[in-house]
């Protein structure tokens, strides 16, 4: 009998998974099926260098030695036989990771709306930014502002729109999300926080504009979507796995789902109740279910870090700053650039900067750690130069 | 013999390369890779940690 790893999905999480368990040596056989055409590759540079047509995004990882299917698309799994349901047949395993990660949410009030996901939303959007004369951004997170970011670059027109008073502030806390929000005005984008879009104004069946709630009408003949994802697991309805009740695979935090021989890692997954939302995570759930799935009982934790570029500006958040005790305390520098931390008790919970790399790295190592803290304030106020003896 | 070239102007110091191969790479004091083995013994495992990065600050020259 042939072991077989089966990995649906073909991105960051998945390939970490065929990877960790090819390198464990458990399985005869390692399987992936992605539904893009493309072999695997690097998702980060979609809304940064693809989408200004800069670079093209770099192979993701070295799949000697696996199996892998491309255009391949999930269509079902049966966990009493033990098989993966595709559009090109099924597929037997003796253990199987789900990895196919999350779709960009939609906007249902303007169906012309773009959204950036796959490489050919990225090549698509690109296209579609360059030929436009002015662009609206719906949704002010970090995808919305480095789709900002792109426009301005090229010197385009670029109105971001946000439903919440103050976009990001649950994410970085209000101090730094006043900040960020600055930051778009001093290169050019306009921002209006608080907009509920109900609409498009069209013209020859062209959208012309964005009407908002409140009767405003911003004027854009491109309109992306930058509102979050929602995890891919519509094909999962009839397999009885459980779901939460956004539709994402509930794991513990060995990734296993509620289905023997079946784990789950990535942005489809909620582990021990941790959505996902970045490469490095998905990487790490993705390396931990591939050693899983081979014997091992690696336990994931959240190690959150995120990284971003706005108009030239590096932003990096490690951790948390929502519902901490301690607020954040801030540095800045003349120079615009500023550091935020955020804790409990002795702990270092939160950090952010926006162009500072050093101090950030130097966090990063401690954070969570028993007097952390203490860490934190020597680099928000540096302890004055000792007296020369 | 192979060896690995890393771009710190591109860097993010995310530390994939780390994670994949800790003892040719370390995210240094100041965020950025520092490379601690040039010339890898174990190319294969050099590759892999070339590819893991998401800036693609990384390259292995021939």
């Amino acid at each position: 009998m042939v072991r077989r790893l089966v990995v649906v999905g073909a991105s960051h999480a998945g390939v970490a998974a065929a990877t960790a368990a090819r390198d464990a040596g458990a399985y005869d056989e390692v399987v992936v099926v992605g539904a893009e055409e493309r072999a695997p590759y690097q998702r980060p540079p979609l809304s940064k260098e693809v989408l200004t047509g800069a670079a093209e995004p770099a192979q993701l990882g070295v799949l000697d030695q696996v199996t892998l299917h491309t255009g391949m698309r999930a269509r079902g799994l049966d966990p009493v036989r033990r098989v993966l349901v595709t559009d090109a047949g099924e597929v037997g395993y003796d253990a199987l990771v789900i990895a196919t990660g999350a779709r960009p949410r939609t906007l249902p009030a303007i169906p012309e709306a773009l959204t950036l996901r796959t490489y050919d939303d990225a090549r698509g959007l690109g296209a579609a930014l360059a030929g436009a004369r002015r662009v609206a951004v719906v949704g002010a997170g970090f995808i919305g502002a480095e789709v900002a970011s792109a426009v301005r670059s090229r010197g385009g027109a670029v109105t971001l729109l946000e439903q919440a008073p103050l976009p990001l502030c649950g994410l970085v806390g209000e101090d730094v999300a006043q900040r960020l929000l600055a930051l778009h005005a001093a290169h050019g984008t306009s921002v209006r926080v608080g907009a509920r879009v109900i609409g498009a104004r069209r013209a020859a069946g062209r959208v012309t504009g964005v009407e908002l709630a409140d009767g405003e009408l911003v004027a854009a003949d491109v309109v992306v979507a930058a509102l979050g994802v929602a995890p891919d697991t519509g094909w999962l309805t009839a397999s009885g796995i459980a779901l939460d009740a956004d539709g994402a695979v509930r794991c513990d935090d060995r990734l296993r789902t509620s289905l023997p021989h079946v784990l789950a890692a990535g942005d489809v997954a909620r582990v021990a109740g941790h959505g996902c939302g970045h490469v490095l995570t998905a990487t790490e759930q993705g390396r931990a279910a591939g050693m899983n799935a081979a014997g091992a009982d690696e336990a994931w934790s959240p190690r959150p870090f995120a990284w971003s570029q706005w108009y030239g500006h590096r932003l990096q958040l490690v951790g948390r700053f929502h519902g901490l005790a301690t607020p954040a305390l801030i540095a800045r520098d003349e120079d615009g650039s500023l550091l935020a931390v955020a804790g409990e008790a002795d702990r270092l919970l939160g950090v952010f900067g926006l162009d500072r790399p050093r101090q950030v790295a130097a966090l990063r190592r401690v954070v969570g750690e028993p007097g952390s803290w203490e860490r934190a304030l020597e680099q928000i106020s540096p302890a004055p130069a000792p007296i020369p003896a | 013999m192979s060896r690995i070239v890393a771009d710190h102007a591109v860097c993010e110091g995310i530390g994939m390369c780390e994670t994949t191969a800790h003892e040719m790479f370390v995210v240094g004091d100041d965020g950025l890779v520092e490379v601690l083995q040039f010339e890898p013994d174990d190319v294969t495992l050099a590759r892999a940690a070339v590819a893991a990065c998401p800036v693609s600050a990384l390259r292995l020259q021939d």
